[in-house]
């Protein structure tokens, strides 16, 4: 490859410092770099406070106050799940973030018996992971939902409101392409309906109205209506993005596999979703990312998951008035979550070859 | 945030539209009956207020309203824990309560008229007493009340304290200019920017905030308190029995300190002690607690959850707490405070 003056392109120093110009702008930028780097030292480390009752010592030094993390650090991660019992939200966070990485490896998917064992992982993950979170069998103590909270909480009603939405979203999709009129108006209405409502007010619909709606007597777990909630919002969106992906397929395809003889399910499975969702990664990828950062969002319906965890964790007098230290470290753990994400859609596009064909 | 406050007063909208069509469901069974079915008491908490009710390093909820949704299970249902904490804003609240969502709503709400015959609603306590108090940025030069006229005040949008700035204000013909904000956390964060000249808050709070800033120094607390509060939990008032219930639970725990009554020495009382006054407190003798439709030794319980009132205050509020906020109001009256308990036969 060559670069734009015609100057061949390393793996490194390419754009770096092959001008004048570009060595001084690479220059000032590292410049800068080294004293926000010092600067960040100096308040972390240095003025950093490791020992502390109150945030009173912290504010003296006028640095970071890991003292506080140090000693909250649970409280943020776990919400007010028992202090005793925190080793089964822990444990089952594990196993979903083990289950969901499997998942999604092409690894996996590629070998003969990859997709029947996620299936069988699967079937035993997520029984264990309830009773782990749940409790009240084999001699685990019972713990109501509203406890659950912090980090758990924000990958579950991430993992699976997004997880149902796909599934949901594919069915939206193809019935908005639909040549059935009744079912293109049904999926059309859906998806405005749900794209024209603010996820909020969705939230508030599900915990506070929807008791309205349903026969006296008939009672669903709040924190399950909001999971609900969120899959049918983001299936909205989701739907938008496939559809795309399908109007992007060129008609020579449908007919191409009506040639062969295939039927409209086959064509679907084996031609048309593979490539229109190939397609639309990037955009997928940008909609799990904002529904895993929308489910701060519980905070509506009392339910405390990261964010919420958060700023609970500065509530009581001792640590009252410190907010960067909280903020910072559940901005770390969505950075960590976001960018794994992204990281791995990018990883999937190279392997598939977007934008090459 | 902005967000946030769109939801509570969308929740306190549709809590307010709602809340008669659940009232009238809600008093035809007795409130006691109602949560002995249920086997839980509902309590109305803040989220995240310090001394009040907030989560401590294991999760827990802690607080002096938290320990009386604790007393109120333990009188009712025996067992202080079968509490289930509704987390909640002022403004959603009353709300709550009318719609029959949350039993009591222990949000230490100003004792007001209008929330008193208005709004049918039972007071509890007070439980705590307190006054507002103005920090000040020392550049303003200001030291009274007086030097405030013009100023830029940080108030927190949604509680009584903007009308009860603007009263005093008004009353003196002076003027200010207010800066609405979300939370205390932002209150103080564009207060130590100088966004704004002066905050208000609770006096024990300002103390505990400025020593927290980066520096204390540079900020000065005025003397002059401009507003007393009276707080307590709330309950509704349209069934007679339970809000008894509510109002006597507070006076045990006023009572209890009067007598001496702690979490350390009553079982040895309840084993040993011969006066009767005490035992027909804590229902050894008598039938103070059959009549009111509680086992005849709910005190006991109350005391053997929490302690008396003294000891709640202690815990969260005074020596035992980072707070260190002196009895001051909330010592007994016999001690120069404002506490007090009726006679118990």
């Amino acid at each position: 490859m060559k670069g734009i003056y015609g100057i061949p392109k390393k793996r490194f120093g390419g754009g770096i410092f092959d001008t004048p110009g570009n060595a001084l702008f690479s220059l000032i930028l590292l410049a800068l770099l080294v004293h926000w780097g010092m600067g960040v030292w100096d308040w972390t480390i240095t003025r950093g406070t490791w020992q502390a009752e109150t945030a009173e010592q912290c504010a003296r030094n006028g640095g970071f106050c890991w003292a506080f993390l140090r000693d909250r650090w649970r409280l943020i991660l776990f919400g007010p799940y028992p202090f005793q019992e925190q080793w089964r939200p822990a444990l089952a966070l594990v196993v979903c973030l083990a289950l969901l990485s499997a998942s999604v490896s092409t690894w996996i998917w590629g070998k003969a018996l990859g997709p029947r064992l996620l299936l069988f992982c699967w079937i035993l993950g997520v029984p264990l992971m309830a009773l782990l979170m749940i409790g009240g069998m084999l001699g685990i103590p019972r713990v109501p939902i509203r406890l659950w909270g912090g980090l758990p909480l924000t990958v579950m009603l991430a993992s699976v409101g997004v997880s149902l939405a796909f599934l949901l979203a594919i069915a939206l999709a193809l019935g908005r392409v639909s040549k059935m009129p009744v079912l293109r108006w049904m999926a059309t209405g859906y998806i405005e309906f749900f794209r024209g409502v603010p996820l909020i007010a969705l939230l508030f619909l599900a915990a506070i109205l929807f008791p309205y709606f349903v026969p006296p007597g008939w009672s669903m777990d709040t924190l399950l209506r909001a999971q609900l909630a969120f899959a049918l919002f983001f299936a909205a969106y989701m739907a938008e993005a496939m559809r795309g992906g399908l109007q992007s397929i060129s008609p020579g395809q449908y007919d191409a596999a009506q040639a062969l003889g295939l039927s409209w399910w086959q064509t679907q499975r084996r031609i048309i979703l593979p490539q229109a969702l190939r397609k639309v990664i990037p955009s997928l990828v940008n909609i799990f990312i904002a529904a895993f950062k929308d489910t701060s969002l519980v905070v509506v319906i009392s339910m405390l998951d990261l964010l919420g965890a958060a700023n609970a964790s500065t509530a009581e007098a001792k640590w009252w008035g410190l907010y960067i230290e909280p903020y910072l470290f559940i901005a770390l753990i969505y950075l960590i979550f976001c960018s794994a994400m992204s990281a791995y859609s990018r990883g999937l596009e190279r392997r598939l070859g977007i934008g090459e064909r | 945030m902005s967000i946030r406050s769109l939801a509570i007063a969308a929740s306190a909208f549709l809590g307010l539209m709602v809340g008669p069509t659940f009232a009238q469901n809600a008093s035809i069974a007795p409130q006691l009956d109602t949560i002995r079915e249920r086997g839980t008491f509902r309590c109305g908490v803040y989220e995240n207020v310090p001394g009040l009710s907030a989560l401590d390093a294991q999760g827990r909820r802690v607080g002096l309203d938290v320990d009386y949704c604790h007393a109120m299970a333990a009188a009712i249902l025996g067992d202080p824990t079968k509490v289930e904490f509704r987390t909640m804003s002022l403004a959603q609240g009353i709300p709550a309560l009318r719609s029959g969502e949350v039993d009591m709503v222990a949000l230490a709400l100003t004792y007001t008229i209008q929330r008193d015959t208005e709004l049918n609603l039972d007071f509890v306590g007070p439980t705590l007493y307190s006054g507002h108090a103005f920090m000040v940025h020392r550049r303003t030069g200001a030291t009274r009340l007086a030097d405030l006229n013009g100023a830029t005040i940080c108030v927190v949008a949604g509680g009584i304290t903007d009308s009860l700035i603007a009263d005093y204000f008004r009353a003196r013909n002076m003027t200010f200019r207010p800066l609405a904000v979300e939370n205390t956390t932002q209150m103080y964060a564009l207060y130590e920017e100088g966004r704004c000249d002066v905050v208000t808050s609770e006096v024990p709070f300002l103390g505990m905030r400025r020593s927290r800033l980066r520096q204390p120094d540079q900020h000065l607390i005025l003397d002059e308190i401009f507003a007393k509060s009276h707080m307590g939990p709330i309950v509704r008032d349209d069934d007679r029995r339970y809000a008894h219930v509510a109002r006597w639970v507070h006076y045990a725990l006023v009572n209890a300190e009067e007598m001496g009554i702690t979490r350390a020495n009553i079982d040895q009382l309840v084993r040993e002690s011969r006066d009767p006054a005490i035992r027909r407190f804590l229902g050894l003798e008598g039938d103070i607690g059959r009549n009111m439709g509680l086992p005849n030794d709910f005190t006991q319980a109350i005391i053997r959850a929490v302690g008396n009132y003294g000891e709640i205050f202690e815990r969260h509020y005074g020596q035992q707490s980072v707070i260190k906020l002196p009895r001051g109001l909330n010592a007994l009256a016999g001690q120069g405070g404002l506490q007090w308990s009726p006679t118990w036969r």
